[in-house]
């Protein structure tokens, strides 16, 4: 039976083999002719001709243009992650120009914050934190640089292909410099456990390969090659050779650190150190005083409880004990530590709060350390000589198959290598010629032969897969809806002409991803209203087609962004170390720790940094800021391609109770009352500062509705200052509308 | 207003929208979350022929209980007491900590058979023995990892890497919620701390955030911002959310289940408001059931406590419950390096009488039978010593049990070797456990998938096998 079934599925292999290599993601994108449509005057670029020829063949039409505050509010935000304020509101307003869109997609796409908000859905796809993750999740100081790095890369409009260049291999171009070397954090960004004890280095080597490996096959390649490092993959013709193949491009890579300094500043930063050690010994000492009595105490208690083969082991001066009697001792030893827990429970309540006290002193001395030396958090060719590659049996590091070449995966190989234009395969003399051109010394130009195929003109892939991603974020639904899958599990283009004409084009334009989102915004696609229609809803109830836009959801950044900037309140500063702001207690809590969790969260001492934009907090794998984890900012584990769009009541319980709520509300309230003496006007402005619109008749009526009773509720309780508190409630209900949450 | 057709599932999930739809608000928010879960693929569920558990407590001892100390008794590990453990059970045992070779160690307790099963536990569990009937012990799990933190992601998530699903959040994925006002999968830890493998282990990675555990702490703020901040009275606050209300259904328009879902979920967290202090609040129950749960005595008072807070969760339609007995500091987890004596008997002092009382007060109310109560752990520990007394990690071989939810009672399943180092019968992967939990619930895991980055995710990765004999 068994043999039969496997005769079968060899069969079912073979067969499916010739539709697997003729799948459409494989093939080079080829420029499609833009379609002829009936509705000319529709079409403002090629986009539209794609869109609209797949409506008509659909017997759709497609919706008119947003009117211009909705689509103000829509591109400002999918450009910037903000929303506009109420003077770039009324300028935009005043402008009557038929280029006044075009104007400010331009104002847009030079603002520095569109280079922030972009990093952020890059960051997501490479699964960038600045933690290890796993029990000890320890800090990765200065990987922040990569963030930083990759904020100007998009604002420079750094061409998409060069931009991987430096991430892969940024340490072996010719002209490297600490710049590159910061991009190829990339490498490193995943997850990767460290812990004390026995280790298993061929284990650990292993999950840096595969995060190395998988990290480009996400988000590159969007293809799951992960899946063929125990076995072929089940649906895609990538073998586990292939696979070994790809992960050899790595096997002499590792984490380095580069640090950039001169011998004096070095040697400042020594005595820095040195001199900020000193400046704690004075209240450590202070702790240790008050801990001795107590600490002699315990441990007599813990040396007297001891049986005495321990007690006599221990007792026993050191160089005169028995080989036994070193054992005893040692395990003596271990019994009779005393653990911070044992010390607070010994502890009087008296020299407890000193000593707490103390240690928050100390805390807080040690959070003025001096900042480090410069260091990119790179990646360079660690293991000379260069290590042999294995097929690993079932993807177990112990058990080794056959050797395996670096090599590209079979299945998109090129008719050509870059540079050559023969052969495809990568050997040494291949290495050879690029060393000839671009490579640095110490490097062995494989990760750079990896990069520049990855950035190929007609890779099937590359382009492909960014121009989803870009089109994604513009309309809620990839044109592949499986953004990290585009082989044969993945589902297929609903415009797959539209996304060939896209790649096509980013090639074109130089890879430049600032002309691409310029020309996806300014089509009619784009700007048709998201409004729904009964007939054509019953057509095509997804949307499929687009005869409409997607109404979407603000993403969890956006959210804390736009709640910031409506209350006047965000600090548009750029870069630098990341923000740790004030957490919920209930959340310190669950940092794990086993030793004394009086220091978790070392909230940052300038208040002004507190508002900073999300994209600048501290981003740790197992801690997220409870406003940005429910509204499903993703956990930095794996690739996160999508953001999820859930609703659920602890949203809501967070967005009415939270002290950051009450305090942004306050502040937008304070700031309505300063500004404007009248109720009319001053509600006029808090609706543009929220919803980027002035209220209907009818809202204007339920909000004064809404003032007066709250005043009446207020003023009955005999609140002191019941003007600004009825005012905060209605910023903070403001907050909690749908329209403040959506982008229509 | 009638609540029942009003009523908001907490967790919304596909399947849960399915079976509502075409009935008020479940009708209209069915097509949104098929819009925007569009890349999940249907789970294809079948509802299983017969009666199935509701509700799951797991009861997680952080740290890793030993075995031989506990439900695996080893009389021939008595026996060689203190000598090298001899060749014929394999080479040096090498753990985290361990790697000379170690001599063995007895148990610290005696063992006895119990009950009309003559199951045989140890004197260090003289309450949990009494409900050996009703237990379901696995003596033969073993797992990958001799690390604490993958191990417990091995335990909850089915892999030793995080970032993928915690089993509670796969149940209420699949499930839904059952209740109205209550998260589905509620998460209660060790006052002192969390297990060192922290919110991974109730994180819903790349499932819908709704899926995610919701820890719930004593006090009149169980959960996160439930409370209203102080200054805002009852009064305000309900004029605040019709205001809301008024002004979101406004701007509702014909296609917006999105939207609607958004006002229903205000309506939902205001009622949570009233019943979770209510569901969390012990104080009514009876001196007796407060006896039985061990609230009498100061040693096991606080874990009793979560026990009956456990009971009262799973009574409202509460899916999965975690229940940590350990966390925070080392001297608060079953990890007994040192001294088994020492720490197994201070830890088997906190939850042996709770654990009983749960059992027992489940049992009475009719409640055990509806209801998976799981006791176990990331890994056990090895039959040779550390540091004379303790013992260090042992994932090749330990011990579980299970309880009521239709699992067979007075069973004892699979064997480890004569010193309890290795399984040699049956052996039980974790992902064999997580395929019967999934079973006893009536869901089939080779079913319960999530399409994400291309690859259909289940709990139980690419295996996994229901434990026929126990289910």
């Amino acid at each position: 039976m068994r043999i039969l079934l496997s005769l079968f599925l060899l069969f079912a292999v073979s067969f499916s083999g010739q539709a697997q290599t003729r799948h459409w993601a494989f093939q080079k994108p080829v420029r499609p002719a833009v379609p002829k449509v009936k509705r000319a005057t529709w079409v403002r670029n090629p986009i539209d001709a794609f869109v609209l020829k797949g409506l008509e063949k659909r017997a759709l039409s497609p919706s008119p243009s947003a009117d211009k505050i909705t689509l103000l509010r829509r591109v400002t935000f999918d450009l910037t992650g903000l929303p506009p304020t109420p003077q770039e509101i009324a300028s935009f307003l005043a402008d009557h120009s038929p280029n006044a869109y075009a104007t400010r997609v331009s104002q847009l796409l030079n603002s520095p914050k569109y280079g922030e908000r972009w990093a952020q859905h890059w960051l997501d796809v490479v699964r960038f934190a600045e933690t290890n993750g796993y029990e000890l999740d320890a800090e990765r100081p200065q990987a922040w640089r990569y963030r930083d790095y990759v904020v100007r890369a998009f604002n420079e409009d750094k061409p998409y292909n060069r931009f991987l260049l430096e991430q892969i291999a940024g340490d072996e171009l010719a002209e490297k410099s600490f710049e590159t070397r910061v991009a190829t954090g990339f490498l490193r960004a995943g997850a990767r456990h460290v812990v004390s004890g026995n280790q298993d280095e061929a284990v650990n080597r292993q999950e840096w390969l595969t995060e190395a490996v998988n990290g480009i096959g996400n988000a590159v390649l969007g293809l799951t090659v992960g899946c063929a490092r125990c076995h072929d993959h089940k649906y895609d013709p990538i073998s586990q050779k292939d696979y070994y193949a790809l992960q050899a491009f790595f096997s002499a890579t590792d984490d380095y650190e580069y640090k950039r300094h001169s011998d004096e500043e070095l040697q400042k930063y020594e005595a820095q150190i040195k001199a900020h050690g000193a400046s704690l010994k004075p209240l450590e000492a202070q702790v240790g005083a008050i801990e001795k009595p107590y600490y002699e105490r315990l441990r007599a208690e813990k040396v007297s409880r001891l049986e005495p083969l321990y007690k006599q082991a221990l007792l026993t001066p050191e160089k005169m004990r028995t080989p036994e009697q070193r054992v005893l001792a040692e395990h003596a030893g271990t019994f009779t530590n005393i653990s911070w827990d044992e010390m607070l429970a010994a502890l009087t309540p008296s020299d407890k709060e000193r000593r707490a006290n103390l240690r928050k002193q100390l805390h807080k001395q040690e959070q003025e350390a001096p900042k480090p030396i410069p260091a990119a958090l790179g990646v360079s060719e660690v293991h000379q000589p260069i290590p042999v590659t294995h097929i690993l049996v079932r993807g177990e590091p112990h058990v080794f198959g056959a050797t395996v070449n670096l090599d590209f995966p079979t299945i998109l190989k090129p008719a050509r290598l870059p540079h050559t234009g023969g052969s495809h395969a990568v050997t040494p003399e291949y290495l050879a010629t690029l060393q000839l051109r671009d490579l640095a010394q110490a490097a062995t130009g494989r990760r750079l032969a990896l990069a520049q195929w990855l950035g190929q003109a007609d890779h099937p892939l590359t382009a492909r897969v960014m121009m989803n991603r870009l089109w994604q974020t513009y309309f809620g639904k990839g044109l592949v809806r499986t953004p990290n899958d585009f082989g044969l599990n993945g589902e297929r283009p609903t415009h797959p002409e539209l996304l060939d004409w896209l790649a096509t084009e980013f090639v074109r334009q130089g890879w430049s991803l600032k002309q691409m989102h310029k020309l996806i915004v300014m089509s009619n696609s784009y700007q048709q209203t998201s409004a729904s229609d009964a007939q054509r809803n019953r057509i095509d109830p997804e949307n499929r087609s687009l005869w409409r836009q997607n109404r979407r959801r603000i993403d969890a950044e956006g959210l804390r962004d736009s709640i910031l900037s409506a209350a006047g309140t965000l600090n548009l500063e750029m870069g630098g170390e990341s923000i740790r702001v004030p957490l919920e207690p209930e959340i310190v809590d669950t940092i794990f720790t086993e030793s004394e969790p009086d220091n978790l969260w070392s909230v940052d001492p300038d208040p002004k940094q507190h508002t900073r934009r999300s994209l600048y907090l501290v981003r740790k794998r197992n801690v997220r800021l409870p406003l940005l984890a429910v509204f499903d900012m993703p956990d930095r584990m794996l690739s996160c391609a999508a953001r999820g769009q859930s609703v659920s009541a602890l949203q809501s319980l967070i967005l009415l109770n939270s002290p950051f709520m009450q305090e942004q509300s306050r502040k937008l309230a304070q700031s309505l009352l300063q500004s404007q003496s009248q109720e009319e006007p001053r509600m006029r402005t808090l609706f543009l500062r929220t919803l980027s619109r002035p209220p209907t008749n009818h809202e204007k009526q339920a909000t004064t509705r809404f003032l007066r009773d709250q005043k009446r509720i207020l003023t009955r309780r005999g609140e002191p200052e019941a003007e600004i508190a009825v005012w905060a409630d209605l910023c903070l209900a403001m907050f909690n509308l749908n329209d403040f949450i959506m982008i229509r | 207003m009638n609540e029942h057709n009003n009523s908001l599932p907490l967790a919304y999930s596909r399947r849960d929208l399915l079976l509502r739809a075409g009935s008020g608000f479940g009708g209209l928010a069915l097509a949104s979350l098929l819009a925007e879960e569009a890349d999940a693929q249907d789970r294809k569920l079948k509802p299983e022929p017969r009666k199935a558990a509701k509700s799951v407590i797991f009861l997680y001892m952080v740290g890793g209980p030993s075995q031989m100390e506990t439900f695996d008794p080893k009389p021939e590990l008595e026996r060689l007491q203190g000598q090298p453990m001899p060749k014929s059970f394999g080479s040096t045992i090498k753990s985290q900590f361990l790697t000379a070779g170690t001599p063995l160690l007895g148990s610290a307790w005696k063992f006895a058979k119990r009950g009309q099963s003559g199951i045989e536990v140890s004197d260090l569990f003289p309450h949990i023995a009494t409900c050996a009937d009703d237990l379901a012990v696995i003596r033969s799990c073993y797992t990958e990892s001799f690390v604490h933190a993958p191990a417990m992601y091995q335990m909850m998530s089915g892999r030793t890497t995080m970032g993928h699903p915690s089993m509670g959040s796969w149940v209420t994925y699949g499930l839904g919620s059952a209740s109205k006002n209550l998260p589905a999968f509620c998460v209660l830890p060790q006052p002192e701390g969390l297990p060192e493998g922290g919110s991974p282990m109730w994180d819903s990675a790349y499932l819908p955030a709704v899926h995610q555990g919701t820890i719930l702490r004593s006090g009149s703020s169980p959960i996160l911002h439930l409370k209203p901040p102080a200054g805002m009275s009852r009064e305000q606050q309900r004029r605040l959310l019709d205001y809301v209300k008024e002004m979101n259904e406004q701007t509702l328009t014909p296609d917006g289940t999105d939207l609607s879902a958004r006002i229903a979920s205000y309506e939902l967290a205001f009622r949570m408001q009233q019943s979770a202090p209510e569901a969390i609040d012990v104080r009514r129950e009876t001196a007796e059931t407060k006896t039985l749960y061990g609230l009498d005595d100061a040693k096991s008072a606080e874990f009793g406590t979560r026990c009956l807070l456990a009971r009262r969760l799973v009574e409202r339609g509460v899916r999965f419950v975690q229940l940590y007995s350990g966390g925070g500091p080392v001297s608060v987890q079953w990890d007994a390096h040192d001294n088994m004596l020492e720490n197994h008997g201070k830890m088997a002092g906190m939850t042996d009488k709770p654990i009983a009382g749960l059992l027992k007060d489940l049992k009475r109310r009719g409640l055990l039978e509806s209801t998976l109560v799981i006791w176990g752990s990331e890994f056990g520990r090895t039959p040779v010593s550390q540091n004379g007394k303790g013992r260090d990690h042992n994932p090749n071989g330990f011990t579980m049990w299970m309880a009521g939810g239709g699992v067979k009672a007075g069973t004892v399943f699979g064997a480890t070797d004569e010193i309890g180092y290795r399984v040699v019968q049956d052996p039980v992967h974790i992902r064999d456990i997580h395929a019967t939990i999934l079973h006893l619930l009536g869901l089939n895991h080779r079913q319960l998938t999530f399409l994400h980055n291309g690859r259909n995710e289940r709990l139980t990765d690419f295996a996994g096998q229901v434990i026929q004999k126990l289910v």
